[in-house]
């Protein structure tokens, strides 16, 4: 009778234990990555010009399944894989593209010829994370490339002009109390970030980058050359024709 | 799922013991309202007291957009430095670094019992005797050549200087926009420095001791106020994270690497704040 009684709440103490662990690490949640243009264009100031633009993955093998973790909210523990819906490249390419044509310059598909300039952008890292700060949870979003241009030499291939970082912080408030008095002890420790703060991060951070990457000097300096080079171009193409 | 309604039962009946005990029941109609204005009261502070303690330095980001026409205007700017919490270790979930805060808003939001039985009591206890409270006290001599509004103001206004952001810059003692006028500065530039430190690098995963890995991060508020009009000409929210990943055992052993760091990150800083307000191409070509 009384090894009955020690099994049974042996029993009883481990499904509840069970039930306090976070669930399997094979969760995903995807994201919806996506960017707004600014609405002047932040290179807007600048003369049209006509680019090739590629964005390369240059992240680890390991960041590529997945941009991050989804933790719970109490014990940072794991809860789901973070994944893009999109891949990760054509979102920043995707980004990059829509604030130059909101800034009036054309960016050429493939197929569709040479651009006076060809800005490759070499992506090293595009990850979110969470951790407790003060008594919210702070969610970051970092992305970093490598902006280069062809060198057109065959020892040089490319010269690196400048790096890209950009670092969203966007703060989530854990208010453990009312999710304590609200769902009980055991759902409040489980609860977990929720997918659209995530998304919120990572569009920041995705903003973040363009902004940076549209105010680089280097950059606007390349543009520049390549507007003079596509109104050269423009200038001498009728000439050729009557040619 | 017996196991699970009997815990909900249970659960419940306490829950309805507590309301019954504390009156809830009353305010809701079932029996007498005398008690009612006082519970009301207290919910409301309560509820209150949550609120604000939610409220933390919001998000990375421009806050104002750059006013550039009376940016470019400027001749000479006084820099006002502000450090909010000096260096810090935060490579677990929980940290030590933002202990104080945490348990400020917890013991002012839900009262002394409840913050000192969850946070005060367990988890205030196992920050107390963290791993990162034991790095920062450890790191601390290395980080105090830059852990002082003095040091980061000094470097700062050079690297200013270098990179040819204003025509011309002092260090000021104070926020005060009026003082900064008499001194002739056109502007202020408030540097609110509210959090840096190491931080684990995202993705990556903590390990115990020397081995774990930590990268420079930098959280910053950079505001630019006009002093003639107490405008705000320009408000963002800087948050830095180094690109350079080392373990906690060669921010120990390596002297003067958190120094190196922090000032790349504040010329990181320099570099954007340039950006952000001379969106010439040649301008940083044209410095001298």
């Amino acid at each position: 009778m009384k090894l009955k009684r020690v099994i049974t709440e042996f029993v009883a103490v481990s499904a509840f234990s069970l039930s306090l662990c976070p669930g399997c690490a094979s969760k995903q949640v995807s994201l919806t990555l996506d960017y707004r243009p600014t609405k002047a264009g932040l290179l807007s100031e600048l003369n049209p010009a006509v680019l090739s633009l590629r964005v390369v993955d240059h992240r680890p093998l390991e960041e590529r399944n997945g941009i991050g973790i989804q933790r719970h909210v109490l014990s940072g523990t794991e809860h789901a894989v973070v994944t893009s819906r999109t891949p990760v490249p054509q979102v920043v390419y995707n980004a990059l593209k829509a604030e130059l044509e909101r800034s009036g310059h054309r960016v050429l598909e493939s197929g569709q010829g040479v651009g006076a300039t060809t800005i490759d952008v070499a992506l090293t890292q595009f990850l979110i994370d969470s951790k407790m700060a003060d008594a919210d949870i702070e969610l970051l979003g970092t992305i970093r490339a490598e902006v280069m241009t062809p060198a057109g030499t065959a020892d040089m291939p490319s010269i690196s002009l400048f790096t890209v970082e950009s670092a969203n912080v966007h703060r989530v408030r854990m208010n453990v109390a009312v999710r304590v008095l609200t769902r009980g002890l055991v759902p409040a420790i489980r609860s977990h970030v929720s997918r659209s703060d995530l998304q919120k991060t990572m569009n920041g951070a995705l903003a973040e980058f363009v902004r940076r990457f549209c105010l680089e000097p280097n950059l606007r300096q390349a543009l520049v050359r390549a507007a003079q080079e596509t109104g050269t171009r423009s200038s001498a193409s009728p000439a050729t024709k009557s040619q | 799922m017996p196991f699970a309604a009997d815990i909900s039962r249970l659960r419940d009946s306490h829950m309805k013991k507590v309301f019954d005990a504390i009156g809830v029941m009353r305010v809701c109609g079932r029996q007498s309202m005398r008690s009612g204005p006082r519970i009301c009261a207290a919910v409301g502070v309560l509820g209150a007291a949550l609120l604000l303690g939610g409220c933390t330095p919001g998000s990375s980001g421009t806050r104002i957009e750059p006013k550039l026409e009376e940016i470019s205007r400027i001749q000479k700017v006084g820099l006002y430095v502000e450090v909010q919490r000096g260096f810090g270790v935060r490579l677990q979930y929980l940290s030590s670094a933002d202990r104080g805060s945490l348990e400020q808003m917890l013991v002012g939001s839900l009262g002394r019992f409840l913050g000192s039985f969850m946070y005060g009591g367990v988890l205030g206890l196992l920050v107390e005797y963290s791993p990162d409270r034991n790095a920062t006290v450890r790191l601390k001599p290395q980080s105090a050549p830059v852990d002082s509004e003095q040091a980061i103001g000094r470097a700062l206004l050079n690297m200013f200087r270098t990179a040819s952001v204003f025509p011309a810059g002092e260090l000021v003692q104070s926020g005060s926009l009026a003082l900064a006028r008499e001194r002739g500065n056109d502007a202020l530039l408030v540097f609110t420095i509210w959090r840096w430190g190491l931080r684990l690098p995202p993705g990556s995963k903590y390990e115990k001791g020397d081995k774990a890995l930590a990268q420079l991060e930098l959280n910053v508020q950079v505001k630019l106020v006009s002093s003639a009009t107490q405008k705000v000409l320009w408000k963002r929210n800087e948050s830095y994270v180094d690109s350079e990943c080392y373990s906690l055992g060669d921010f120990k052993s390596q002297e003067g690497l958190v120094v190196r760091r922090m000032e790349h990150a504040l010329q990181q800083v320099c570099d954007w704040t340039a950006n952000e307000i001379h969106r010439t191409p040649y301008h940083r070509e044209a410095m001298p």
